[in-house]
């Protein structure tokens, strides 16, 4: 069910603006290059929230309409971005990993044990590589073979690995950033299930049920959920050719640059 | 060598850590670079890619080299054993990630991009030969390799000494080089005068030296491989293990 945040947001999402952002508040060090939507950045929102420090979030338009200063920022002119401390970082996974050494408060996302690092690491590139791949299979080619695929491989590399770890989440005890790279698309999954997008059932995957519910439920993850019917919009319109990039955002989206 | 079969002889008392891998592999060549920077006693287990050993196919659900083991731990996949090795033996050898937190993202950033623009047109260029592949991948050197060591101006990608991103990325820079040596790819030194130094100096760096394959054996080889029969233990000093024999 949605939060208080979720049901205060405008239903036709925010304004379009163009040029280059403001400068950062003085109480703000971190800047995120953002899209609403976008599994990968969320990634890098869970960690910062998980510091529990103040970061600043400028959403983007993609595709053909980016604005200029992402492309100025990523070679490959993908979301998400990171600036901080005049470093301009990319890559989600490596992001993921700077925000816990940078900020060194607030919540660990890494434990000081080489082995359960490498560990973690292996359960996210095969997530990566294994179950990443099906789920915009799935959204492209909305079939039931593709359900099937995606299913099996969520079997395989979340819901197995949720039994045999036998905690309440990748991290052990509490999340760690196996959890905060895989949550994106677990989210999506699981907050679609009820939209038609894929029949995920409570008797094949009781931990992963229980896992989503933990998640949703966890400080620092909660504030970045969206509804069944946005993810289901989005990925509609993704499919379709015209992705809605900004739809029920609760801050403005950076396109490129009109001429006055 | 003949092949062998079975399991291998357990580790010696002496040895930290084993190594599956295979000889002209470019990604188990990283996890041995790294265990002979940090000045590690490993020893190496080749094994048949085709015909995989047992062994191999329990401990990695891809079947793939390299594995590491150490201390009843199984490591699997090239770059996470790197950083694996430098955090378990952190008082020895070189230290292979800057303790900069944002240094060592960039570090991070360039092995993650030479290994999506640079690796796959390595490959390509292997196996297409075309003049149009190959020129690919020497505007992909260029941009990111030779352009960064040129702005960086150290004699590493590293800095003053090698580190994880040389490791994780000289393998390919070897076998390009064979390729040179060959007569299949030309790096003119007036476009690539960084690049060219790096290679001439990373051969001769102690610790990556002991590992590099002549282009003579590179050259058996890439032809194994182009041919379907790749040898996968031409001129190895290793034991080298395949699965059992099907009848």
């Amino acid at each position: 069910t949605p939060t208080g945040s979720l049901a205060a947001r405008e239903s036709s999402g925010m304004e379009i603006v163009y040029g280059d952002p403001p400068p950062l508040p003085a109480d703000v060090s971190v800047r995120v290059y953002n899209m609403e939507y976008c599994p990968f950045a969320q990634r890098v929102l869970l960690a910062l929230s998980a510091k529990g420090i103040k970061y600043d979030v400028i959403n983007c338009c993609l595709g053909p309409n980016k604005p200029q200063f992402l492309n100025d920022a990523n070679p490959n002119g993908e979301v998400p971005v990171l600036l901080h401390g005049g470093h301009v970082l990319y890559e989600s996974d490596i992001i993921v990993d700077y925000v816990d050494r940078a900020f060194p408060g607030g919540h660990r996302l890494y434990q000081d044990n080489a082995i359960s690092v490498a560990k973690g690491r292996l359960l996210v590139k095969m997530f990566d590589t294994k179950v990443i791949p099906l789920f915009y299979k799935l959204v492209f080619y909305p079939n039931h073979e593709n359900q099937g695929k995606l299913l099996d491989a969520l079997e395989t590399w979340i819901e197995n690995p949720l039994e045999e770890l036998d905690t309440p989440f990748f991290g052990g005890q509490d999340y760690s950033f196996v959890d905060v790279n895989c949550w994106p698309w677990i989210e999506r999954i699981h907050a679609m299930k009820d939209v038609g997008f894929i029949s995920l059932g409570e008797e094949r995957f009781p931990k992963l049920f229980d896992y989503a519910n933990r998640m949703i439920a966890s400080p620092g993850i909660s504030e970045w959920v969206h509804t069944g019917e946005e993810y289901k919009t989005f990925y509609d319109s993704y499919r379709k050719g015209n992705p809605r990039y900004n739809y029920h955002a609760k801050r403005p989206m950076y396109c490129k640059g009109k001429r006055a | 060598m003949a092949a062998l079969h079975g399991d291998p002889p357990p580790i010696p008392a002496d040895t930290p850590v084993r190594i599956y891998s295979m000889e002209y592999c470019p990604f188990a060549q990283r996890a041995r670079l790294a265990l002979t920077a940090k000045g590690v006693k490993f020893d190496v287990i080749n094994c048949h890619l085709k015909n995989k050993p047992k062994f191999l196919t329990d401990a990695h659900p891809n079947g793939t080299v390299p594995v590491l083991l150490h201390k009843g731990n199984v490591i699997l996949e090239s770059e996470i054993a790197v950083e694996y090795v430098d955090q378990v033996f952190p008082d020895q050898g070189k230290k292979l990630y800057p303790e900069d937190a944002a240094e060592r993202a960039k570090a991070r950033v360039q092995i993650t991009f030479f290994g999506q623009k640079v690796i796959p047109q390595f490959y390509k260029a292997l196996r297409e030969t075309s003049d149009e592949e190959i020129g690919k991948l020497l505007d992909v050197l260029e941009r990111w390799v030779e352009e960064p060591l040129r702005k960086q101006g150290t004699p590493y990608l590293g800095g003053q000494d090698y580190n994880t991103v040389d490791i994780n990325t000289w393998p390919w820079l070897e076998r390009l080089d064979a390729r040179v040596q060959h007569g299949a790819i030309s790096l003119p030194e007036e476009r690539f005068p960084n690049l060219v130094a790096y290679i001439r100096r990373m051969k001769s760096t102690p610790g990556i030296a002991e590992l590099v394959h002549s282009a003579e054996d590179y050259k058996v080889a890439f032809d194994s491989y182009a041919k379907g029969e790749p040898n996968y233990n031409y001129n190895s000093p290793h034991p080298f293990y395949e699965g059992e024999v099907k009848a």
